[in-house]
C-alpha cells in the first residue's frame, strides 16, 4: 500500500471549497515561491518544529534518547517538558488516512475534504488511492506544477479543482518560484480539453504578482478556456513569517508595501467570471491605508 | 433601520433617556415597610408608590413609550426584616420571584379592565393587592396619555388611555401593552423577567394587521425595532450578577402544540430588527431541529457574526423529549421557552428555580483522588469512587434548599397558571415547581480523570501520591508533571471516544442522583450543564490533575477546559454531542469562540451555519457562538494564560492567538480597529 506524508490536517477550513471542510495538507511541493504561506509545506520529509520563543533552555531535547523515531533528527522529540518540540509530518498509509477523514463524515456530508499543501498532486498515486475510498465531496488545492500523468488521474477523482496560476512570465516565474511554468499551463490545458471544469487562483503578490500585465497575460491564455468556472483573485495575507520561525528560517520575500493591485476588469473583459476574494488579513495595511 | 430609529437607538447608547431619572425618595419606604400588612400588600403598595413618582417622557414621534425614572425599587422589608427572614428560610438570591416567563397572552388580549371583572368581589391578599396595582398602573397610563396630548402625540395618547383597560386590537398595541406589563412585573420587584415566545404570543396581532393593510412588514419591522429599543432603556437598573443579566430573552421559531414549525414572519422580522440594531437586548435564542432548514441557519450565524453572542441554539429534539421524560406535559414541553440564560422553563406555568444550587464535577474528582486513589486497584475502582461522590453530592445538595420562601408577586400572579383563580400567589407554587442544579466544570472533571487513567493506571508514569502531593501544592515544584498533564491529548473536545465517554458517565450519574427526589414544593430536581458564574467565582477552586492550577477558572457551561487547544471545531462539536443530553436538560450550552473575521465571507457564514446544522443533527442541545472581538484580543495580551483556546484563522490555516508573535497580534488587533 501507499503511503504519503501528511503535515496537517485542519478542521472547517473557511476557504478551501464549499461548506464544512477539512483541509488535509500533504507535505512536498515542487515550488519554492518566494511568499509561501506554508514553509512546513515543501519538503517532502518530515521536519522538526521548535516554538523558540518560549524555550527555556532546559536542554533535554538534546540528551540521548533512544525512541527509535527521534533517530533521524538528532534531538529528542518526546523530552520538551512544555512540548514545544514537534514533527511537521506525519507518515499514512492510504488507508489510514482514509479512514481518519471518513470518520468526520457526519461533517462531511455538508461540505467534504480539500487537498491542499505544500502540493498534493506530488503524492498522486498515493492520493488517488485515498480519494477512491472517500464518498464525500472532494477538492484539491494544486499548483500543477507535475507531470501531467501524475496530475490529471488525481484532478479527475476531485469534485472541485482549485488551481493556482500564478505568472505568465516564464523568466520570473523560474525567479520567484524557482520552476517554469510550462508543466502548470500545460496541465491547465489538460483539464480543459479534459472538460474538468476548474477555478484558476491567482495569489496577488504585491509587486511580484500584481501588475497589469501579468493579470491581462493570464486571463488571455485562461480566454479559451471552457471549462474554466472562474478566476479567484486572492489578496495577500501579509503574516506569514511566524511560521518560518518554528522551523529555524528566514522569511525575505520582496513583497511591496502596499495592496494589491486587483484588475478583476481585466477579466471580465474578456468574458471570465472573476471574483476577488479578501481573505483574513487582506484588509491590514502593510504600512497606512492612504497607500491606497 | 430608518432614520427616526437610528436616531432613537443612538439616544439609547447615550444614554439620554438617563438624565429624567432620580432615585426613589428617601424615607417614603415606610409606607410599605408595615410589619402589620402581608407581603403582598406591601409590594402592592410599593409598586403603587413607584408608579406615582414615575415621570411620563414622550416623544413627539414616539410610538412605544414607558420607561423607568425612579432608579431604584427599595426592599419591601427592612434589613433587619430581610435578615431575620433569611435565618429563618432559604432565600434564593434577593428573594424575590425571578427567573420566570409570564404568560402575557392573556392580558395583552383583553386587558386589565378584564381582570378586574373576573376578581371582582373576590377577597383575598392577592386580590386586594391586585386590585391597587392595577389602579396605580391605570393612574400612571393616564398621566402619560396627557404627556402624549400635551406633546402633541395624539396616537401615543389615545393609545395609553385605552389600551391597559381594553386590550390590544392591533400589533403597535400588542407591543405596548407588553411593554405596560413587563415594566410592572420589574417596578414591582421581580427581575429575570422573561420575554419569551414573543414571535408566537404577538404573530395573531401581526398577521391581522398585514392582512387588513393597517400595517406593511417594513412598519412593523420599524415598530418592532422601537420596541426592542425599549428594552435597552431599563436595563441598566435591572439587579443582575453583572450589567447585562437582565433576562431579557426571546425565545423564536421552535414547534406549535401540534408540533409543526412554528417559525413565522415575525420571527424572520425579530431577527432582522436585532441584526439592525445591535444592542446587548432583548437577547434571542433560536429554537431548531433536524427539519430546520439551512437557510435559518445562515440566517442565524449573520446574527452570531455581528458580534452579540447570539442567538444561543436550543435543540427542540433533545429538549423536548427531555422535559417530556422529566414529566412534563408534552403540549408544555413542546412551549418551553429559555430562561435568563439557558435553563429551559414553561412560560406561564412555571415557579421552577432552575439556578438554585451547582455541583461541582472537579470537587468531587478532587474528594475521590485523596480519599480513594491510594488504595484503588484499577481506574474502573476510581471512577466508582468518583461516581459515589457524585451521587453524594446531588443528593447533600437537594437537602441544602429546604424551608424555601419567596416574596410575593401579585402582579406578575395575574399572568401564571391558575393563581386568578385560586387566589393562590405564584411564589407560592405553580404547576410545575421543580429545581435545577447547575453542573460545573465537566470538562475539567472528565479531563482529569482520563489523565489519571493514562498517566496513573495505562502507562503508570505517575503515582497517586507524586499526583496528590502535586495537587496539594497546586504544582508548585512539579513542573514536569504539570505540563505532562497539561499538554496531554487526553482531553474533552478532542472527539476522543474514551475520553467523552467519561462525559457520558459523569452527567449520567449526576442525574441519576437526583432522580427520584422530590423538593418540600413536590417538584422534581433536573440536573443541567450550566456553570453560571461559578466557573470564575467559587470557593472550589483547586488545582486539577489535567493540569489546570488553582486560580485558573473552569470553562464556561459546557465547553473544553480554558486552557485546552483542541484539535478544532468539528472535533469540539463531536465531543460534545457524545452524552445524551436529554437526561440533563436544565440547560447549559457548548460555548465557541469564532475570530469575527470567520464570518467575513458568505462561504464562512455558511461553513458556521452547517456546523450548527451538524451539532442539531448529532444531538447537541444547546449551542452559543461567539463572534470574538478586539477588547477580548486585547484583554489576551494582557492575560494570555486565560486564552488558551482563542482561535485566529488566517487564509487556509489557524493559529492560537496567544501562541502568535506580538507584533503578528497586534496586526490582529489593528486590523479590528479598523473594521466597520
Amino acid at each position: 500500500m501507499k503511503r504519503g506524508t501528511i503535515f496537517d490536517i485542519k478542521e472547517l477550513g473557511l476557504y478551501d471549497g464549499d461548506g464544512i471542510r477539512l483541509t488535509v495538507f500533504l507535505k512536498g511541493c515542487p515550488l519554492s515561491c518566494v511568499w509561501c504561506q506554508n514553509p512546513e509545506g515543501p519538503k517532502m520529509p518530515p521536519e522538526v518544529f521548535r516554538h523558540q520563543s518560549r524555550c527555556k533552555g532546559c536542554g533535554r531535547c538534546k540528551l540521548p534518547c533512544h525512541h527509535p523515531d527521534c533517530a533521524p533528527f538528532g534531538i529528542c522529540l518526546h523530552a520538551c517538558p512544555d512540548h514545544l518540540v514537534g514533527l511537521y509530518g506525519k507518515v499514512y498509509t492510504a488507508d489510514e488516512l482514509a479512514e481518519e477523514i471518513n470518520g468526520y463524515g457526519d461533517f462531511l456530508a455538508y461540505g467534504g475534504v480539500t487537498f491542499s499543501g505544500g502540493e498534493p498532486a506530488l503524492q498522486s498515486e498515493f492520493l488517488c488511492e485515498v480519494a477512491r475510498q472517500i464518498p464525500f465531496p472532494k477538492a484539491m488545492e494544486t499548483c500543477a506544477a507535475v507531470p501531467t500523468e501524475d496530475f490529471l488521474p488525481l484532478a479527475l477523482l476531485m469534485d472541485d479543482l482549485f488551481v493556482d496560476l500564478k505568472m505568465m512570465d516564464e523568466g520570473e516565474h523560474i525567479r520567484y518560484t524557482g520552476r517554469s511554468n510550462r508543466q502548470i499551463l500545460e496541465n491547465i490545458r489538460a483539464l480543459d480539453a479534459a472538460k474538468k471544469p476548474f477555478v484558476i487562483r491567482l495569489p496577488l503578490i504585491p509587486g511580484i504578482t500584481d501588475s497589469d500585465e501579468n493579470q491581462a497575460a493570464i486571463a488571455d491564455f485562461l480566454s479559451e478556456m471552457s471549462s474554466l468556472q472562474r478566476v479567484e483573485l486572492l489578496s495577500y495575507n501579509p503574516f506569514t513569517p511566524t511560521k518560518y520561525a518554528l522551523i529555524g528560517r528566514a522569511y525575505d520575500a520582496p513583497i511591496a508595501n502596499r495592496p494589491p493591485n486587483i484588475r478583476t476588469d481585466l477579466f471580465a473583459e474578456r468574458g471570465i467570471p472573476a471574483v476577488a476574494l479578501r481573505l483574513r488579513g487582506a484588509d491590514a495595511p502593510h504600512s497606512s491605508p492612504s497607500n491606497h | 433601520m430608518n432614520h427616526r430609529i437610528q436616531a432613537l437607538r443612538n439616544a439609547v447608547l447615550a444614554g439620554d433617556h438617563k438624565i429624567c431619572r432620580s432615585p426613589f425618595p428617601r424615607g417614603k419606604e415606610a409606607a410599605f415597610r408595615d410589619p402589620a400588612l402581608p407581603y403582598s400588600m406591601r409590594t402592592a403598595i410599593r409598586f403603587a408608590k413607584i408608579c406615582d413618582l414615575e415621570r411620563p417622557v414622550v416623544a413627539k414621534d414616539s410610538r412605544i413609550v414607558l420607561q423607568r425614572t425612579v432608579i431604584d425599587v427599595p426592599e419591601v422589608c427592612s434589613d433587619e426584616e430581610m435578615t431575620a427572614l433569611r435565618a429563618s428560610y432559604f432565600l434564593h438570591e434577593r428573594g424575590n420571584v425571578s427567573n420566570i416567563c409570564p404568560d402575557y397572552a392573556g392580558v395583552i388580549a383583553s386587558g386589565l379592565d378584564a381582570v378586574l371583572i373576573s376578581i371582582d368581589g373576590k377577597s383575598g391578599q392577592l386580590y386586594d393587592a391586585l386590585r391597587l396595582e392595577i389602579a396605580a398602573l391605570y393612574r400612571l397610563c393616564d398621566r402619560y396619555s396627557a404627556e402624549a396630548e400635551r406633546m402633541g402625540n395624539t396616537a401615543v395618547a389615545e393609545r395609553l388611555s385605552r389600551l391597559p383597560r381594553k386590550g390590544a386590537k392591533s400589533f403597535a398595541d400588542a407591543l405596548q401593552l407588553f411593554r405596560i406589563l413587563h415594566f410592572s412585573i420589574w417596578a414591582e420587584g421581580e427581575y429575570h423577567v422573561i420575554v419569551g415566545r414573543l414571535d408566537q404570543y404577538l404573530y395573531p396581532y401581526l398577521a391581522a394587521d398585514l392582512a387588513s393593510g393597517v400595517l406593511t412588514e417594513e412598519d412593523a419591522l420599524e415598530l418592532l425595532e422601537e420596541f426592542f429599543i425599549s428594552f435597552n432603556l431599563d436595563s441598566d437598573l435591572y439587579p443582575g450578577m453583572q450589567q447585562g443579566d437582565d433576562g431579557q430573552s426571546i425565545v423564536l421559531g421552535g414547534c406549535t402544540a401540534d408540533g409543526e414549525d412554528a417559525y413565522n414572519l415575525l420571527s424572520q422580522l425579530c431577527m432582522t430588527a436585532c441584526g439592525n440594531l445591535c444592542l446587548a437586548d432583548p437577547k434571542i435564542n433560536l429554537r431548531v431541529s433536524q427539519n430546520t432548514p439551512e437557510e435559518r441557519y445562515v440566517e442565524a450565524t449573520k446574527l452570531t457574526a455581528k458580534g452579540l453572542g447570539f442567538p444561543q441554539y436550543s435543540n427542540d429534539d433533545v429538549v423536548i423529549p427531555g422535559l417530556i421524560a422529566l414529566g412534563y406535559d408534552p403540549v408544555d414541553a413542546r412551549n418551553y421557552t429559555v430562561a435568563a440564560c439557558w435553563e429551559f422553563i414553561i412560560p406561564g406555568k412555571g415557579m421552577e428555580i432552575p439556578n438554585i444550587a451547582a455541583l461541582f464535577f472537579p470537587s468531587a474528582v478532587n474528594r475521590a483522588l485523596h480519599t480513594s486513589l491510594a488504595d484503588t486497584p484499577d481506574f474502573d475502582s476510581f471512577l466508582d469512587a468518583v461516581k459515589s461522590e457524585i451521587t453524594a453530592e446531588a443528593k447533600r445538595l437537594t437537602e441544602t434548599v429546604k424551608n424555601l420562601f419567596i416574596l410575593p408577586a401579585p402582579f406578575l400572579s395575574m399572568l401564571e397558571g391558575d393563581c386568578l383563580q385560586t387566589g393562590r400567589d405564584v411564589s407560592l407554587g405553580n404547576v410545575y415547581n421543580h429545581y435545577g442544579i447547575h453542573g460545573v466544570g465537566l470538562s475539567t472533571a472528565v479531563d482529569s480523570l482520563a489523565a489519571i487513567r493514562q498517566f496513573v493506571f495505562k502507562k503508570q508514569t505517575v503515582s497517586p501520591a507524586d499526583l496528590i502531593a502535586a495537587i496539594d501544592a497546586d504544582y508548585a515544584g512539579y513542573t514536569d508533571l504539570y505540563t505532562t498533564l497539561r499538554y496531554a491529548d487526553c482531553k474533552m473536545g478532542n472527539g476522543i471516544k474514551e475520553v467523552d465517554g467519561l462525559a457520558v458517565t459523569l452527567l449520567k450519574t449526576f442525574a441519576n442522583g437526583l432522580n427520584g427526589i422530590r423538593n418540600e414544593r413536590g417538584g422534581i430536581f433536573r440536573a443541567g450543564t450550566g456553570s453560571a458564574m461559578f466557573y470564575l467565582h467559587s470557593d472550589e477552586s483547586f488545582a486539577t490533575p489535567d493540569g489546570k492550577c488553582a486560580a485558573e477558572p473552569y470553562g464556561t457551561n459546557y465547553s473544553p477546559g480554558l486552557y485546552v487547544r483542541n484539535k478544532g471545531p468539528l472535533s469540539v462539536i463531536r465531543s460534545f454531542t457524545t452524552p445524551d443530553l436529554t437526561k440533563t436538560i436544565n440547560g447549559g450550552p457548548l460555548t465557541m469562540e469564532f475570530h469575527a473575521d470567520s464570518f467575513l465571507t458568505e462561504q464562512g457564514i455558511r461553513s458556521v451555519a452547517l456546523l450548527v446544522k451538524v451539532f442539531v443533527e448529532k444531538g447537541g442541545h444547546q449551542l452559543q457562538l461567539n463572534a470574538v472581538d478586539v477588547e477580548v484580543l486585547k484583554d489576551a495580551q494582557l492575560h494570555p494564560e486565560n486564552y488558551r483556546s482563542l482561535i485566529v484563522r488566517v487564509w487556509g490555516w489557524s493559529a492560537y492567538f496567544v501562541e502568535l508573535s506580538r507584533e503578528y497580534q497586534d496586526h490582529v488587533i489593528r486590523r479590528q480597529e479598523f473594521a466597520v
